[in-house]
């Protein structure tokens, strides 16, 4: 067999190639992958979810913040009474100045499982931000009671049999708290990690099983925070009299759309907000460039004669792109709502978007004139722990998220701690303790979550609210909405509607 | 009715898409005989590659710097591979974007650059592999560039405002024909841009001396060298003209959709390019166009009353013009066109698998030793690897025996696991965790698994219909349809398959003979039952013995003669038509086995898991180890990602780069389809060996070692 | 005596020409019957029409008193209407031996399951034939060889031993001397009239004028895709017709290959065995 000097040539680069990818993710910051997506602002949500709310991404002009921060930080910016138990421990803690956890004590162990490196999908800010967060308790932080954190990160593909794989090592691992990253098979490791009675913290929820599964806890909502309040936001708030939901027709946008969306809906109808025949739902394909413009043609459709109609969407990204340009270009003339899932910068620079109202329930996105001081002061800070890790990746909102939910972590482990709670010792302890929180803190939040009033079938979910803004347009800034700066918390309307739960 | 009318129109803008990707499917074909899956990733690649110089001014050159910074690597900063090329300062005070015009010809020439890589890189060392291996040659472009756009761009969401006319601010031409409703201006402008596409290409093939030459070679390749083109050089200009048509679409499209998702609208560009029997580059046009438009209304109809709730929206939408392709090839049935070439290219040998007793021994001892020794995640990593044994033994049966390319059989895993589970469930609640309950019949597991191969034997049958008259890459076009029907009209149906089936769908737990033979543990919560594991090693090697076996006995004589040359099988009294048809079946039903088998491994399947890309990665693995043996599907499912070399590996080097993993997979995939043809590493090696043993006996030459040396650096 | 094949106006269109043309040939049970005639004068597709490769326009054909205008062209080689081709359609994967083996062995409706658990029979008749087919072929030595790695001539044998392999009532044989050498020329010659002897009638189309004038029992003579003539080797050597339309065309050919071919000299006296 001879062979000529090209495949000599690629057989070489193969060799070489092979050694880099084998060696490469030793070092994050290493060859290939620093000089990858320069440009991103804004995290991939490619199939991410048709629910994933996402927390506001905050590019605060620093300068500005760091001087206000400076002025405040005297005064104490946080207050346990409106943001949580929690919020005055982080601020002491940070106060207090740089400790260095004891690195000869025996390490708190966190696992997280995470997707990276597929086509569709791929979170490695998840795994940066929380590796950012760890960092940061270690050297500045002092652990919990001086012992160090320690990150076990189970990478995966676009396969479920991975992931179950990464279930079973996480199992075998028992970690004193698991964090859940991104992953399209979330059902599948439930059985494993809470079957194990492992503590979980979920960063960004997707299926209907993450909110519904006993003993893990999400201080996001996704589409059960996004979509309940919506539907309350478009009958009660915008007083809409034709309402359309358009909703994905991927597995967890059905699921979601029957659970959160419906059913919500139709219990307002029940209750005589609207008229059986004033909303409809209609299904949009994911992913599927052919039928948008008939989607909003039945739109139209259904909008005939109406003074006030508003369409809601809460579908990924770059459908939502799709569909706003469909509206723009049909002429669709009514005002339209989307959630948080939508909101990245490939919409944000549509000009279709101007005047969209946008779901989040992280605050105001981009606006630190209007923030609290503890926000800016806690942004400020956050940006501090990037700075002394280094991400490979922009800033964004998941990897903001990770970070957060880890700090979380910390401060429930210290609170759990300090009632003499045995965190090695009693994870179950520990689940019953966060689940028990009616007034929690999650970090960077300028508002508290309720666990206790959490519905029998989202179980697991402790936001429920969430606030609309309103976007200028590209180039422009939110502003805010008819809700001013205060969230529409929908776990009434999630009660009213469990009662008549056909799955129950 | 006007609304249907409206709607079908409306469809021109998204069809005017398919039909640009349809057009270049067909030039690439008539160039080189290649039909290119990766044809979509390059209008991707181009749209993102436009996207980043309007905005950074940045061009990404479409490899990865293959040096790591590494150690002394890293001092000596020799890892300069250039990738980056900063073309535009976009801090440019007048506009703050790049010049327009300036931008789309860059953008082009990439374009163009990919269609010359992928000549000289791919087509061209493949000219002379058989089919399998183009097919191979042209999913590793798509695995290639793919993984390039996740690594330089993130794989995120793009938005451009696009072009005037083109983009959504052109506003609605309302009333439109006194129909009472509104078209978007730019599905008009879209549509003029495809046709305007069609012509000059069509005219540059009807009109031009490359054109003229091309279509000769299309014929005979030596009429083409006749006229003055080497054929080499003609389908390296044909893959330029290819890429530059998918970089136009791409970049016209971007403010309509998201350059990560062009490489998947292959499917409607192959769909075209069928329509226009793979030379017709009008007929492609229009098939492109039908396509769209039968989508687009079919939103309209399914919303009909009395539209029937068994038939699934979506999937009758897209599945339709598919079908309706088929039927028009299948009825032209010979009269395909199979591209004229001057060789036609070695099949992969297919030797038998002789000691097929000491090779299960050995085997399955192994196999047993590793789910002992092994930690609970290891056991995991055991069970997916022997999964994807089985199911690769499908492809050995169907793709590498008879020859037939089938891109459906993961589907069928699918489908088969999908009416298992409908089979056997109860209408209980199965896992704590599970949302949804299955309402089912109950079955037994036996009967529920006997009777899901059956299903699936049924509809492998469906699938091999067409093959009777339709051959070689042509099929492999046919089976996607195929794939698009299991998912989107079989699966994703809830009255068919019950609620779950577009949800997270729990799988009940299997008792073969009283014994519980899940994958999942309920009395550790881990999926590592060690039931599960031996029943799977008994599963995984009586295929294996029987595949083998099939290729000793006579069947796989008589396959081996059908892959080989229909005529002549013919000749010696086989019955062809039969004996494909039997290889569909069998190759489904162990195709079947495997779905089965991944329903009682975990605790609940998506109808994601089973869509076509990845099958296509499945076979990619199955090639890599060695499509024609059964030690090639045994070393293809140990390859494959959460299989046991990767994660074997993974723990060793931390965290592999695994977007870069890719790459280099895709890469691997190529090299292996020029060196072994697809014989892959399982026969290399035993060649290996061979050659090792005969050198040691004579002295070494010069030649052989040099060899050696290129085969390690392959493998 | 009885007529194994029998055509009765076979014809044969191609885009308005016809390739064969109203032909009337019969071959009697147990004789050995030629088909010569110019370049494109139709022969091989005669064949294919009387195998099921090409469909015919009208006429009909009758192999062993059944009509088989229907049948498949496999049904036609199972029910013993076997053929061998001009060019190499050899199974390249297959080992020489296995060539034969596929064309050998019949196939039931279970052969798949015992395959699969190896339990199908060796057939110690079917065994024997293939030997016997690879002997008359001087195949022995290369039967566990590949084709490709066969020089061409003895790839064209290995098609014959195939053919004869499958036990054929009749075989068709399309120019199987065609490439060959002196010495595998020999070896084909020296056997074709033995094929007689077991059980079959041969039909052979060649264009080696010597070989067919010296096995022959009765010879056909095609032109522009009509019968011209027809006899026996000594009739048809001085048939008028024949040599306006053939032999006249190919006598020069003919004399430069007896130069080096003393064959179909030798033989040419051996017709007799009427």
């Amino acid at each position: 067999m001879r062979k000529s000097k090209l495949l000599k040539l690629l057989s070489i680069i193969f060799a070489f190639a092979l050694i880099a990818g084998a060696c490469g993710g030793d070092d994050d910051d290493s060859g290939s992958s620093s000089d990858s997506s320069v440009l991103g602002e804004d995290s991939s949500e490619e199939e991410a979810s048709a629910s994933a709310s996402e927390p506001a991404e905050e590019e605060a002009e620093e300068e500005e913040a760091e001087e206000e921060a400076a002025e405040e930080e005297a005064a104490g910016t946080a207050d346990d009474s409106t943001m949580g138990d929690g919020a005055e421990l982080w601020e002491s803690i940070v106060d207090a100045g740089e400790v260095a956890a004891d690195e000869s004590l025996e390490p708190i162990l966190i696992t997280l499982v995470n997707i990276e490196g597929t086509p569709v999908g791929s979170f490695p800010e998840i795994r940066e931000g929380a590796e950012a967060a760890v960092k940061t308790i270690n050297e500045t932080m002092g652990g919990l009671d001086g012992r160090p954190f320690e990150l076990d990160s189970c990478v995966h593909g676009l396969d479920p049999n991975e992931a179950t794989a990464c279930a079973n090592e996480i199992a075998d691992a028992q970690p004193n708290l698991h964090i859940q990253g991104i992953d399209f098979f979330n059902p599948l490791l439930w059985p494993t990690i809470v079957g194990a009675g492992l503590p979980v913290l979920q960063t960004v929820p997707i299926f209907i099983e993450d909110f519904d599964t006993e003993g893990i806890l999400s201080t996001e909502g996704g589409c059960v925070s996004s979509f309940p309040t919506a539907m309350e936001y478009g009958v009660e708030v915008l007083e809409a009299d034709k309402y359309v939901i358009i909703y994905s027709d991927t597995a967890p946008g059905l699921v979601c759309y029957d659970d959160t969306e419906r059913r919500m809906i139709q219990q307002l109808t029940d209750e005589g907000k609207i008229g059986q025949d004033d909303w409809v739902g209609i299904s949009d394909a994911s992913g599927d460039p052919t039928d948008n413009d008939a989607v909003v043609q039945q739109v139209l459709d259904f909008i005939e004669g109406s003074s006030n109609p508003w369409v809601y969407f809460g579908i990924q990204a770059s459908d939502c792109n799709e569909i706003l340009s469909a509206l723009q270009a049909n002429g669709y003339p009514g005002g339209i709502v989307a959630s948080g899932s939508c909101r990245d910068d490939s919409v944000l620079s549509n000009p279709a978007s101007a005047g969209v109202h946008f779901g989040s329930n992280f605050g105001i996105t981009d606006r630190p004139d209007l923030w609290s001081d503890y926000k800016i002061k806690y942004t400020d800070w956050r940006d501090a722990s990037f700075d002394r890790y280094g991400p490979s990746v922009p800033d964004s909102a998941f990897l903001e998220t990770a970070h957060d939910v880890v700090i979380t972590g910390l401060l429930q482990m210290i609170m759990f701690t300090g009632m003499g709670g045995d965190i090695d010792n009693d994870p179950e302890g520990f689940i019953d303790f966060m689940a028990a929180q009616s007034n929690l803190h999650r970090a960077g939040l300028e508002t508290s979550l309720n666990c206790t009033n959490n519905s029998d079938e989202f179980v697991s979910v402790c936001a429920k609210d969430m606030n609309y803004y309103i976007w200028d347009g590209p180039g422009g800034q939110f502003e805010y909405g008819p809700l001013g700066p205060n969230n529409l918390d929908a776990a009434e309307l999630i009660l009213r509607a469990a009662e008549g739960n056909p799955r129950q | 009715m006007s609304a249907l009318l409206v709607a079908l129109i409306a469809g021109i803008g998204a069809g005017a898409l398919y039909a640009m990707l349809g057009t270049g499917i067909v030039v690439a074909f008539r160039g080189s005989g290649v039909i290119n899956f990766g044809h979509g990733a390059v209008a991707g690649y181009t749209a993102y590659s436009f996207h980043e110089l309007r905005v950074t001014g940045s061009l990404y050159l479409p490899w990865f710097d293959p040096i790591p910074e590494f150690g002394f690597l890293k001092t000596l900063k020799i890892n300069n591979l250039p990738v980056r090329i900063d073309i535009f300062d976009v801090t440019d005070p007048i506009s703050g974007k790049p010049n327009l015009a300036l931008t789309v010809l860059v953008c082009l020439l990439m374009s163009a650059f990919l269609g010359l890589l992928m000549h000289f890189l791919v087509f061209r060392p493949l000219r002379n592999s058989p089919t399998l291996g183009k097919v191979i040659g042209s999913i590793g472009v798509f695995l290639y560039l793919s993984s390039m756009m996740a690594v330089h761009f993130g794989g995120q969401n793009r938005y451009d405002a696009g072009f005037s006319g083109f983009n959504s601010t052109a506003g609605a031409v309302e009333n439109f024909l006194g129909l009472g409703r509104t078209i978007p201006r730019s599905n008009f402008y879209l549509f003029g841009a495809a046709i305007v596409m069609c012509v000059i290409v069509w005219a540059l093939y009807r009109f031009s001396r490359f054109g003229i030459s091309t279509r000769a070679a299309d014929e005979n390749e030596k009429g083409a060298a006749l006229l003055g083109y080497s054929p080499q050089f003609l389908a390296g200009a044909n893959w330029v003209l290819a890429s530059i048509t998918a970089g136009a679409a791409g970049i016209l499209f971007l403010h309509k959709t998201q350059p990560a998702q062009i490489a998947l609208f292959v499917v409607g560009g192959l769909g075209a390019a069928l329509f226009g029997n793979l030379t017709s580059i009008p007929g492609a046009t229009a098939g492109g166009l039908i396509i769209g438009m039968v989508a687009s209304g079919g939103v309209e109809i399914t919303n009909y009353d009395w539209w029937p709730e068994i038939l699934p929206p979506s999937g009758v939408r897209n599945f339709v013009p598919l079908l309706a392709i088929i039927l028009v090839l299948y009825l032209r049935g010979d009269k395909l066109p199979i591209r004229g070439s001057i060789s036609i290219g070695r099949q992969p040998r297919a030797p038998k698998t002789n000691n097929v007793s000491i090779g299960v021994i050995a085997a399955l001892g192994i196999a047993l030793l590793l789910s002992n020794i092994f930690v609970s995640k290891w056991e995991a990593v055991l069970t997916t690897t022997l999964i994807a044994i089985i199911f690769m033994y499908s492809l050995t049966v169907l793709i590498g025996f008879l020859g037939q390319i089938s891109l459906v059989q993961w589907s069928i895993s699918g489908l088969a696991a999908y009416v298992m589970i409908r089979l056997m469930a109860d209408g209980e609640k199965i896992r704590e965790t599970d949302f949804v309950t299955n309402s089912g019949w109950g079955w037994p597991t036996v009967l529920a698994f006997v009777a899901a191969i059956v299903v699936a034997i049924i509809f492998g049958l469906l699938v091999g219909l067409p093959a009777l008259r339709i051959r070689g890459v042509q099929l492999a076009v046919v089976t996607i349809a195929a794939v698009i029907a299991v998912e989107n009209l079989l699966l994703r149906n809830p009255p068919l398959m019950g609620d779950g089936s577009v949800s997270v769908n729990p799988t009940p737990s299997p008792n073969w003979f009283g014994q519980y033979v899940g994958g999942f543990n309920p009395n550790t919560a881990r999926t590592d039952y060690w039931k599960f594991s031996l029943f799977l090693i008994i599963i995984a090697g009586l295929v294996g013995v029987g595949v083998a076996n099939l290729r000793r006995g006579q069947i796989g004589r008589r396959f081996l003669a059908i892959r080989a040359n229909e005529r002549a099988a013919a000749a010696a009294g086989i019955n062809v038509a039969r004996m494909k048809l039997l290889g569909f079946g069998i190759s489904s039903a162990i195709a079947a086995i495997a779905g089965c088998m991944i329903a009682y491994k975990l605790p609940g399947l998506q109808t994601d898991q089973f869509e076509i890309f990845g099958g296509l990665a499945l076979l990619a693995f199955a090639y890599l180890g060695g499509i024609t043996t059964v030690w090639g599907a045994i070393v293809g499912g140990c390859l494959i990602a959460g299989g046991l070399l990767p994660e074997f590996l993974g723990v060793h080097f931390e965290s592999i780069d695994t977007g870069l993993i890719n790459a280099v997979g895709a890469i691997g995939l190529v090299v292996n389809a020029k060196v072994t043809n697809g014989e892959g590493v399982a026969l290399l090696q035993t060649d290996l060996g061979k050659n090792t043993l005969a050198m040691l006996r004579r002295p070494p030459d010069d030649e052989s070692s040099e060899n050696l040396n290129d085969e390690e650096a392959k493998v | 005596m009885t007529n194994i094949l029998e055509t009765k106006d076979l014809t044969v269109t191609f885009g308005g020409l016809n390739a064969c043309d109203h032909v009337d040939l019969a071959v009697p049970t147990g004789k050995f019957v030629g088909l010569i005639g110019p370049n494109g004068a139709g022969k091989t597709t005669f064949i294919d029409a009387i195998t099921g490769y090409v469909p015919t326009s009208a006429g009909k054909a009758v192999f062993d008193g059944a009509d088989i205008g229907e049948m498949k062209p496999h049904e036609r080689a199972q029910n013993g209407l076997v053929r061998t081709f001009q060019s190499l359609e050899l199974f390249e994967d297959l080992s020489v031996r296995d060539n034969l083996l596929v064309a050998a062995y019949p196939t039931r409706w279970y052969t798949f399951i015992s395959d699969m658990f190896h339990l199908t029979k060796r057939d110690e008749d079917i065994e024997s034939r293939v030997d016997w087919a690879l002997d008359i072929m001087g195949l022995n030595d290369v039967a566990e060889s590949m084709p490709t790695d066969l020089p061409h001539g003895r790839r064209k044998l290995v098609g014959v031993a195939r053919a004869l392999a499958a036990r054929p009532k009749l075989i068709l044989l399309d120019e199987p001397a065609a490439g060959l050498d002196t010495a595998e020329s020999q070896i084909l010659g020296g056997h074709l009239r033995e094929f007689l002897n077991h059980d079959m009638s041969v039909f052979l189309i060649d264009h080696d004028m010597g070989l067919v004038l010296s096995v022959c029992d009765y010879i056909y003579v095609l032109d522009f895709g009509k019968i011209i003539a027809s006899g026996t080797p000594a009739e048809i050597r001085e048939s008028p017709a024949v040599k306006a339309a053939y032999l006249g065309e190919q006598a020069g050919e003919i004399q430069a290959q007896e130069g080096e071919r003393m064959r179909g000299q030798q033989q040419e006296t051996g017709e007799d065995s009427d």
